[in-house]
């Protein structure tokens, strides 16, 4: 089996946008809304110890996405590669998926009448290529692999570093692995 | 931020909850099996599909894409609640359709839909029986439509504000509430033929119970999400100073549940006591039946839109 899943090294990211931007290229993006963005942490210590962190988000593929569970019509479903992908010729727009998602990673995409998400760019993959976000990052913060397959990179960062994952206690088993540095 | 469910979603929430109680209320006084509240059954039956027909319409038009609402109906997604939702609209839309249909008769006076239809049955059916069949089958199908106006908001764990059982009950009781005031605005409106004493002591009663009962679950609501997880703890800010404080304390507990019930107490007293005549000014029964109705939209807009706003960790 697949299971894809992304590690995100967050003392790695400068915050360049260079994701944001790639996924925009990438997924024909509408204005106003976004599949990836790059949050930051407060600010810590003081001058001239003062430190941040950015922290890239986007849906986290979860386990066991309640974005799925709500559709009304099954538009939305984990395929047997772990991504979470909307069907959009069966999406009515009802956007209850969206106010599901505890990452808020959703939207409406207004132009096509359906709702909107990472997909980790499901044409590169199965192409063979990597999401757009991860071949365009210029300092190598993000790492996406098959969590199923042991040697894969990301196997062997989420054995050995240490990580955590995004609001686990919304029990929705996301696949976002965040390196703690 | 971006609301996702605006003005049209609270609308249809409301109609579905105002006409699901309307059928309760039918099925309720229908099977009290006396004379005199035939009237009310009546009403309340030919009144209860329209609302959740007109809400289920306009949810439609909320959809990104309205033309594919059919698929809603290509199959049941019972993890839904939005699906198992629309089925049962569908059920109780089409159960109290055929209800309606069975209390209407040939009366140029009844102005409401088509009550001045007289449905002809086939002989060695019994009109009445034919009807309480509907009347039994529709009633838990109101009740069902009334818990899910809430369950489709609490079902959602990323909304804190709406994570609790509690919306549901309360937005059940709200509807029965509303449903009460509808039915005492309708009865007091037509007075020639309802709205006597009884009637109105009835409804009265209904309705003090049922602010009751939503009273006594606001408690609970705000000690349940204050003394749950931070994420629900602090999505109570939303209410208790923050944005939408003024609407849910004034427009809905002060004036849609503390001012009828202070107007309907005051009015019922003296009908018990037996010192009132049927004469008695209508201006009471507008005074608790329209802060009713206005408080039980106010409650859904501020779920709605305060809800949205609400989140996780």
């Amino acid at each position: 089996m697949t299971r894809y899943a992304m590690a995100i090294r967050t003392a790695n990211c400068v915050r360049c946008m260079g994701c944001v931007v790639a996924c925009r290229a990438e997924n024909d993006v509408p204005e106003g809304s976004s599949r990836n963005w790059i949050g930051q942490t407060e600010l810590r210590g003081r001058f001239p110890h003062v430190g941040v962190d950015f922290v890239p988000g986007q849906c986290m593929q979860c386990e066991e996405p309640h974005c799925a569970r709500v559709c009304p019509v099954g538009a939305t479903s984990k395929d047997e590669d772990g991504v979470v992908r909307i069907d959009r010729d069966v999406c009515i727009g009802c956007r209850y998926c969206v106010l599901a998602c505890p990452y808020d990673a959703r939207f409406a995409n207004h132009e096509l009448g359906v709702a909107d998400k990472c997909d980790f760019c499901t044409d590169r993959v199965r192409a063979g290529r990597e999401p757009a976000c991860v071949q365009t990052c210029p300092s190598r913060t993000r790492v996406f692999g098959d969590l199923d397959d042991p040697d894969s990179e990301i196997s062997t960062l989420v054995a050995s570093e240490r990580t955590h994952r995004k609001k686990l206690e919304a029990g929705t088993e996301p696949k976002i692995f965040y390196i703690d540095s | 931020m971006e609301y996702q469910w605006e003005w049209l979603v609270v609308v249809y929430l409301y109609l579905g909850g105002l006409g699901a109680g309307l059928f309760v209320f039918s099925a309720i006084f229908d099977f009290m099996n006396q004379k005199h509240f035939e009237p009310l059954a009546r009403i309340a039956a030919l009144l209860a599909p329209w609302p959740v027909a007109l809400g289920a319409g306009l949810l439609i038009f909320d959809l990104g894409s309205p033309m594919r609402f059919w698929r809603l109906f290509s199959t049941v997604q019972w993890t839904s609640p939005m699906s198992v939702g629309s089925w049962l609209l569908v059920a109780f839309t089409m159960t109290s359709g055929a209800h309606m249909l069975l209390w209407a008769r040939s009366n140029p006076e009844m102005p409401i839909g088509i009550g001045g239809l007289h449905l002809p049955l086939p002989s060695g059916v019994r009109r009445v029986e034919l009807r309480r069949t509907f009347t039994a089958l529709g009633a838990p199908m109101g009740l069902g439509v009334g818990i899910y106006t809430g369950v489709l908001l609490g079902a959602v764990p990323a909304r804190p504000f709406w994570n609790t059982p509690m919306v549901a009950m309360l937005f059940l009781f709200s509807a029965l509430s509303t449903a009460a005031a509808a039915l005492l605005l309708v009865s007091t409106l037509r007075k020639t033929t309802v709205s006597s004493i009884p009637e109105r002591r009835l409804l009265y009663t209904a309705d003090i119970g049922i602010i009751l009962i939503e009273i006594f679950l606001i408690v609970p609501y705000f000690l349940h999400n204050a003394l749950s997880t931070a994420s629900q703890a602090r999505s109570l800010d939303l209410v208790l100073g923050g944005p939408f404080t003024l609407a849910f304390w004034i427009g809905f507990v002060a004036l849609g549940l503390l001012l009828p019930l202070i107007v309907e107490v005051l009015d019922l007293v003296p009908l018990i006591a037996g010192r009132k005549k049927a004469s008695h000014s209508p201006l009471w029964a507008y005074v608790s039946a329209i802060p009713v109705l206005a408080g039980g939209l106010v409650l859904r807009w501020v779920f709605v839109f305060a809800g949205q706003v609400s989140h996780f960790g």
